[in-house]
């Protein structure tokens, strides 16, 4: 039953623009896979900007006035931005350009920035994180541009430092709030709970991400010459590490729990309701499940913070036998943190958990690679009643309230700079490979996206 | 036959020596590393070369498959005379960290006295010193010996080649003394005599725990975590003050009786000397035993490497679905490498997390050997040392394990002097190693006096 006579045609013929543009939509997903926008390798930064640049003509082509912004040091954000109906509402579309690094390499079956299609799912970096999300979008508006343009005024921001927590969109979003005043924030950068189940985010957890340095002699020494008296940073790296988690996974660090607050008993009650279970999870992973005493799965996934150590490296790693003791070592940690943790007081808890477990002789330093606090995200508004409606036409069913356990930093600062009403959600499945090898956009998950970002428009402006 | 001429020969070649010994270490003969190993053959046919050319009888064997060659060289001056084995390695360590040379590991320069290369001091500067000893001894019209050179290209792998040949040519290796010529001074201008060297079992222990790599925000707070767990097991293989914690890991050690320790300092002092070399805050250890103690006579694990997951610059979110770390045990006696390996495999079975499998692959392994230094051999060494260097051998054991001594010592049942001439903190297996060349000419007399005295003595 709709309400506008005139908006009703309208909305079907950009759906079947959208339909018969199937194939229009997959060359541009895979040109934009194609570039291998890697923010954390610095030889990969010509190509960020090459990735900023497509979309900039993408957005010009279409009619949206675009540019870029930021282009210092970091990787600039493309903002493109659409004023053709006064009077209705401004939403907002926020993506990242950039992706992670392919590694391990030897793991992909094809390579990853040359997309490649199997079983209906386009394979290649940054396939579901986060250039088959944005695009979604961006096809889209486009969609709706083919037919006069959408319902209502639009706006793209789309960085490109998401994979490093940069700081040039949410300085952006802090220093031009006015000028980038929205009603509706929408972020793509999710999942489905399961394959046809779409979900809305009440909450995200934060992160804190350091590198432990260790160092021990001044040099590698021969470890059968010093074997025995010489400070191995390795033994007090695998100390510390050890010492900051113990065997049940619950983190050691002082006072890292006294902060975090449960989740809401309408959470909780949806959570259990949800269709999957530990057995898809486990499935997933590959392996058994392993966490925290105490919590579910699925709590522990989104509402229990953790630590998990993501590389580790020194001394000789090559093929064969070299017995040397090194002169230091490193390891990459990371917490996931939950409202409401500080990171800055998690940040002292771990230095001081780390200085008390260093061994003799040896010296560890912990570095603050990057930041981003827990988000709560409110669903009480008409833009997630209408993200509703788009996804249960487009997909056959209403999003559930779920948490996310991984973090998009700039969420944050939306919150606060915008005060606008944010609505995360995702498109791309559980199985999808994010940050591993053979990452995957499902094409047919992809095009039903683009279905609901035009009709999400089209109920925002009706509403 | 004169000492004299010979040292004489030996003062007036030491540019050409020199000269030779850069030539060597320019070859990146690293046993370890596949890429290398046409260079590891090239630099067995380097001295090959040099020994046939001195008029040695020389043969190169391939002992087992994918193995480096033994190179043997044999001069018979006389079947009357006793015979002299020398015992060398013309394999490297590899070089890295490369980013912390000075100059290039292979491209060896002259600094202060000091020559710089990868293998300078381990094992290349002894082995040629002994070349050159040759050479003199026979330009000055042989020495009043039989000698006979043994090395071997797989001693920082452990490999199973010259310890084969030596046992299974046991006959026609008859010797009357074996000189196991590796190995550095005690201290500053103070020779040593090695009475007993560790062992070593050299394994990786993998860890594996989800398929595939996963995202850590996705997957954080339920997938097993190898790198956690692998850190876990590290850290409890070793406690805090340095003790091991394999069960029964200390169960056959036998320390040394106050004989052999009268040459050893037990001081705090040495321990001292060792913090310096190390450029270390502080030592580590099992504190109830002094410095000397721990390094030589006491068994340690170390890590020597771990890699997993993501190690480049900035920061990735990843659950590695495997990784894997280096772990060698230095072993005294009467510990047993494989019974050590036994307990090692099950004990890291308990030590692993739910999630997450764990293996131990051994790399090499080598039984503690201890060395008589009570013999006429051991104290013509010394008095040769005194000779050239001022002042006597000292009796003491060495950290190091050269797998080949227990060999040669069962096999040939000869006296055996374990010693060598490089400078103590030569860095051996570290950046910068370096050999200090007034240690290679005189070590070179050292050995034309030990020729002699030998010969002299029994000849």
């Amino acid at each position: 039953m709709r309400r506008d006579g005139y908006a009703t045609p309208m909305l079907e013929q950009v759906l079947e623009l959208a339909r018969v543009g199937r194939a229009r939509a997959e060359s541009d997903l895979f040109e934009l896979i194609s570039i291998p926008s890697v923010s954390a390798l610095p030889e990969h930064r010509e190509d960020c900007r090459r990735a900023a640049d497509w979309l900039v003509a993408k957005f010009r082509a279409m009619g949206m006035e675009a540019r870029l912004t930021g282009t210092g040091s970091g990787h600039p954000v493309v903002e493109a931005e659409w004023l053709g109906r006064p009077g209705a509402p401004m939403l907002t579309i926020y993506g990242h350009y950039d992706v992670q690094p392919p590694d391990p390499l030897e793991e992909w079956a094809t390579p990853p920035f040359e997309p490649s299609v199997r079983d209906g799912c386009v394979y290649g970096r940054g396939a579901d994180d986060n250039k088959g999300q944005h695009l979604a979008s961006v096809i889209a508006a486009e969609r709706w541009f083919e037919r006069g343009g959408p319902p209502l005024n639009l706006r793209f921001l789309i960085e490109g430092e998401e994979e490093v927590s940069g700081r040039t969109l949410p300085d952006l979003v802090r220093a031009e709030a006015r000028r980038l005043a929205t009603d509706y924030l929408l972020i793509a950068d999710g999942g489905f709970v399961a394959p046809g189940l779409p979900a809305l985010l009440t909450g995200l957890r934060g992160l804190l991400y350091t590198e432990i340095e260790v160092s021990g002699p001044r040099v590698d020494l021969h470890s059968g010459v010093f074997g025995g008296v010489a400070p191995n940073p390795f033994h007090s790296l695998a100390h510390i590490l050890a010492g900051l988690k113990d065997r049940e996974g619950r983190v050691r660090i002082p006072g890292f729990y006294d902060d975090v607050q449960a989740p809401a008993s309408e959470e909780l009650e949806a959570w259990r309701g949800l269709p999957v279970g530990d057995d898809e999870l486990r499935a997933a992973v590959g392996a058994e499940l392993v966490g925290e005493p105490g919590f579910s799965p699925t709590e522990r996934r989104w509402a229990r913070p953790t630590l998990d150590v993501h590389g580790v490296v020194g001394g000789f790693t090559g093929q064969g036998a070299k017995t040397v003791i090194p002169a230091r070592a490193k390891a990459k940690v990371s917490m996931r943190l939950v409202p409401d943790q500080d990171p800055a007081r998690v940040l002292a808890g771990l230095r001081s958990a780390v200085a008390s477990l260093v061994t003799p002789g040896t010296r560890a330093e912990v570095i603050e690679l990057s930041t981003a606090p827990p988000v709560r995200l409110s669903t009480d508004h008409p833009g997630a009643v209408a993200l509703r409606r788009a996804f249960e036409q487009a997909f056959g069913s209403p999003p559930v309230p779920v948490r996310e356990g991984g973090s998009i930093p700039v969420t944050i600062d939306f919150q606060e700079a915008l005060d606008t009403r944010l609505l995360v959600t995702g498109f791309g499945l559980p199985d999808d490979g994010l940050h591993s090898p053979n990452e995957r956009m499902n094409l047919e998950q992809f095009h039903r996206a683009v279905e609901t970002v035009i009709r999400f428009m089209h109920e925002l402006a009706a509403l | 036959m004169s000492l004299e001429r010979a040292l004489d020969l030996a003062r007036a070649g030491r540019a050409a020596a020199e000269a030779e010994l850069l030539e060597e270490l320019r070859i990146p003969s690293v046993s370890t590393l596949p890429e290398h190993r046409a260079d590891v053959r090239r630099n067995a046919e380097w001295l090959a070369e040099r020994y046939r050319s001195l008029g040695l009888e020389v043969s190169m064997i391939d002992v087992v498959e994918d193995g480096h060659p033994v190179l043997r060289a044999d001069w018979c001056g006389d079947r009357r005379l006793p015979w002299l084995t020398i015992y060398g390695h013309y394999d490297v360590q590899p070089p890295d960290p490369l980013e912390e040379w000075r100059t290039s590991p292979f491209e060896p320069v002259v600094r202060d006295g000091f020559v710089y290369a990868r293998g300078s001091s381990d094992n290349k500067g002894n082995h040629l010193a002994a070349l050159q000893a040759a050479r003199y001894a026979l330009a000055a019209g042989g020495p009043p010996i039989n000698l006979r050179f043994l090395l071997e290209g797989e001693e920082e792998v452990t490999g199973p080649s010259l310890p084969r040949y030596v046992r299974e040519h046991a006959s026609s290796l008859g010797t009357d003394f074996v000189l196991v010529w590796d190995g550095s001074f005690a201290a500053d201008g103070r020779p040593q005599l090695v009475t007993g060297l560790r062992g070593l079992l050299y394994v990786e222990i993998q860890a594996t725990g989800a398929s595939l790599d996963l995202h850590s925000g996705g997957f954080g707070g339920n997938a097993p975590n190898p790198l956690t767990t692998l850190a876990r097991i590290l850290g409890e293989l070793k406690d805090r003050r340095g003790r091991v914690t394999i069960p029964g890991f200390y169960d056959a050690v036998r320390m040394p009786d106050e004989d052999e320790m009268a040459d050893w300092d037990r001081s705090p002092a040495y321990g001292e000397t060792l913090r310096r070399i190390m450029g270390a805050r502080a030592l580590e250890g099992e504190p109830e035993y002094s410095p000397a103690e721990r390094n030589w006579a006491r068994p340690t694990l170390d890590v020597n490497g771990f890699v997993g997951g993501f190690t480049g610059e900035g920061k990735k979110t990843v659950i590695p679905a495997r990784c894997r770390a280096k772990v060698s045990m230095r072993l005294v006696p009467d510990q047993d490498p494989e019974a050590i390996l036994d307990t090692l495999r099950a004990y890291v079975q308990e030590l692993t997390t739910p999630g997450v499998e764990v293996s131990v692959k051994a790399l090499g392994a080598a039984r503690p050997v201890l060395v008589s230094a009570d013999h006429v051999g051991a104290r013509a060494l010394s008095a040769a040392y005194q000779a050239a260097f001022g002042q006597p051998a000292a009796r003491l054991r060495t950290g190091g394990s050269i797998p080949v001594v227990l060999d040669l010592q069962e096999a040939l049942g000869a006296p055996m002097m374990v010693s060598g001439l490089s400078q103590p903190g030569a860095g051996a297996h570290g950046p910068n190693e370096h050999l200090s060349l007034d240690h290679f000419h005189r070590g070179t007399e050292a050995l034309l006096r030990l020729m002699w005295s030998l010969g002299g003595r029994m000849g």
